[in-house]
């Protein structure tokens, strides 16, 4: 057994206070990945789990076992360092044995479950070097490998995957689901990347400066992110945003008016909003639609980006903050300067209130 | 290494070699000479640099062996060099060995912890070393004298005393080991627990390791340090047989009579276990130990 569970854990340098009451249950087996923009604690977070860093307050169990005094060695955690963090002085596979030889494994087992873990990770070939004779990629995939080869009870990852090429990223993402399935440990992994983050996760939690934004699975956070900073966070490219003015709600749908007049429906319980109160339209970039008329907006388009399997298409139009981009067919033919109307389809838009709190969608076409 | 180098470089190279053959010349002239001296017959400062005879009594002497000289006349070893030898390797090397043990940890202490008035100690610390230890002689030795009421092999007249004294020399090895601490990343240490070492574990197997290079310079400066050590050393031993022999050279030269041959013998003796230490050390001060670690 080896749920982790945080109660309001903080966590100070000083007296600036990076992490603000972490409150998290996470199950024994779970994969758990940690999102959010960089500087916002993540680090922090799995640092003081591996206890690396000491609990300001609030407290921590592994496996039931309150853990805010346990050293680090005895929480019986693994922990790939996003920095690396190999021991120069030993070959790749000391590096990877060093922590079987601390239990008292005996040698024959040692080197098989090294050698497993080196064919996995493929780096079969350079277990006599030392990590200064590695690429980064390399080293990350040692330092991986000095993880997974101890079998502990709660894996934590932070961006073990950041110096791999894409090819190679795939290929471990894959290794580590595999992983995770055959030794159904409990895993927490920080990453920036959303497909990552989307693939791996039984259940993604969003940080930002130090609380918790959203706790939920890759497709919960998707289609009903609480808020405008979860909704700008998941998902790539992100959500467009443009602001508008309420003008009818209903447990259904609501109604806004954008800033060049034009009325766009939402389908959203938007019971709690006030007529006349600012609020902000979200749309994916993939959801946008181009041959229904009704529910448009119209803007100019200022970049395309011919990506191959599809065209992405900036838009400038009154009312968003930043350009708005759409993804279209690959076949889309505008031209810059040129002036679209692209298609909101209600069901397909998001709704936030001043505060940024989302409204509930009622539907997910 | 393989740079690509522009055209200028060999030349470079050449006049590099040249300055440093002139550099090496200049500095060892002096051991040159003393060389000379001590394989010149009789005792005499001046003379040629080549020397026209050359003659062992001189070493022969150092090495407690009588000499029987040209005019017939046996020359009796006046001082026991060999001992006073053995003592200065004594007394440096258990004095080093401590500085070392004493210093890393200190070293590790100030590098990684955190405690109240850390950076007061660590200035003071430097502070304190700033003045010459002779200014500080009488109380030396009255200090000395003091803990020889008490603990006789630590008072006046005791090589361990002596190492004592030698041992107060922390401040600037603490300093050095510290810094060096600093350049290894503190995650090394953290993936070592994380791995499920101690903290000893961690010290042994881990930190050890890479600051070899560090320990060894450290014994070293500290060896060499003791075996040259003069104003302590002088007043805190006093018997022929205890001198250590930087202090017992000092005997061949009495105002009435200067014997330079003995004393270059000796002298040049003195050096010799510092070179063996140093070809030992050598072996271990690779650099680059840190690298490879982490990310950047
Ligand atoms: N030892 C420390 N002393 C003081 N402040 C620190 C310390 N370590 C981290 N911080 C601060 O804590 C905050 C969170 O840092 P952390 O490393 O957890 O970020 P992160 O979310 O992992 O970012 P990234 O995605 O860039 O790795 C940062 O603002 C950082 O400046
Ligand atoms: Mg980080």
């Amino acid at each position: 057994m080896s749920e982790v569970v945080l109660r309001g854990i903080r966590k100070s340098f000083g007296n600036i206070e990076i992490l603000h009451g972490i409150d998290l249950d996470i199950k024994d087996g779970e994969f758990v990945v940690f999102v959010g923009p960089s500087g916002c604690g993540k680090s922090t977070l799995l640092r003081a789990i591996a206890g690396l860093e000491d609990i300001t307050s609030g407290e921590l169990f592994i496996g039931g076992k309150h853990c805010n005094d346990i050293p680090p060695s005895k929480r019986g955690v693994a922990m790939v360092f996003q920095s690396y963090a190999l021991y120069p002085h030993m070959t790749v596979a000391e590096n990877m044995a060093f922590g079987l030889k601390l239990a008292g494994m005996d040698k024959h087992q040692m080197k098989e479950a090294v050698d497993r873990a080196a064919k996995i990770l493929r780096i079969e070939p350079l277990m006599e070097r030392k990590p200064k004779e590695l690429s980064g990629g390399q080293r990350q995939r040692v330092a991986i490998g000095r993880a997974i080869v101890r079998k502990p009870e709660v894996f934590l990852f932070d961006e073990p995957l950041s110096n791999l090429d894409a090819a190679l990223r795939v290929q471990m993402r894959i290794e580590i689901t595999k992983l995770h399935r055959d030794l159904s440990s409990t895993m927490i992994y920080v990453t920036h990347d959303q497909v990552e983050a989307m693939t791996l996760a039984d259940r993604i939690v969003v940080l930002s400066y130090g609380n918790v934004e959203q706790v939920g699975s890759p497709l919960e956070l998707y289609h009903h992110p609480r808020n405008l900073f979860v909704a700008g966070f998941i998902g790539s490219p992100k959500m467009n945003f443009i602001e508008g003015k309420l003008v009818a709600a209903s447990d259904e749908s609501a109604t806004v008016q954008l800033a060049d007049g034009s009325m766009i429906v939402t389908a959203v319980d938007a019971r709690e909003g006030v007529p006349g109160a600012k609020v902000t339209v979200g749309i994916r970039p993939e959801h946008w639609a181009f041959d229904t008329s009704g529910n448009t907006l119209s803007g100019e388009v200022i970049a395309v980006e011919h990506l191959g399997e599809a065209t992405m298409l900036y838009l400038q139009a009154q009312g968003a903050l930043e350009p708005l981009v759409v993804r279209a067919d690959a076949t889309h033919d505008a031209k810059v300067g040129e002036k679209i109307s692209v298609h909101l389809p209600p069901g397909r838009c998001y709704l936030f209130n001043e505060a940024g709190a989302a409204f509930r969608r009622v539907k997910t076409e | 290494m393989a740079v690509v180098l522009d055209k200028s470089h060999r030349w470079r190279v050449v006049l590099a070699h040249i300055a440093i053959i002139g550099f090496i010349c200049l500095i060892m002239f002096p051991f040159l000479m003393i060389f000379s001296i001590s394989i010149r017959p009789g005792n005499f400062a001046t003379g040629s640099f080549i020397p026209q005879t050359i003659s062992l009594e001189h070493w022969a002497l150092a090495f407690g062996f009588s000499y029987q000289g040209a005019d017939g006349a046996l020359l009796e070893p006046q001082f026991p060099v060999l001992l006073w030898l053995w003592n200065s390797v004594k007394v440096a090397s258990l004095s080093a060995l401590i500085l070392v043990v004493l210093s890393t940890t200190c070293a590790y202490a100030f590098a990684r912890m955190k405690f109240l008035f850390k950076n007061y100690m660590l200035n003071g610390l430097l502070l304190l070393q700033m003045f010459p230890s002779v200014l500080a002689l009488v109380a030396i030795y009255t200090i000395f004298d003091r803990i020889g009421n008490y603990v006789p092999w630590l008072g006046i007249e005791s090589h361990g005393g002596l190492i004592l004294a030698y041992t107060g020399g922390i401040a600037v090895y603490i300093w050095l080991i510290k810094g060096y601490f600093e350049t290894v990343p503190v995650e090394i240490e953290e993936a070592a627990k994380v791995d499920g070492a101690t903290a000893f574990q961690a010290f042994r197997y881990v930190l050890l390791p890479i600051i070899v290079p560090i320990l060894m310079v450290v014994f070293l400066l500290a060896f060499i340090g003791a075996i040259n050590e003069y104003p302590v050393a002088s007043i805190l031993l006093k018997s022929t047989d205890n001198l250590t022999l930087a202090v017992g050279v000092k005997n061949y030269l009495y105002p009435q009579k200067y014997l330079w041959g003995d004393f270059a013998a000796a002298a040049i003796l003195s050096g010799l276990p510092i070179t063996v230490v140093f070809l030992f050390a050598q072996k271990w001060m690779i650099s680059g130990l840190t690298t490879g670690g982490v990310k950047g």
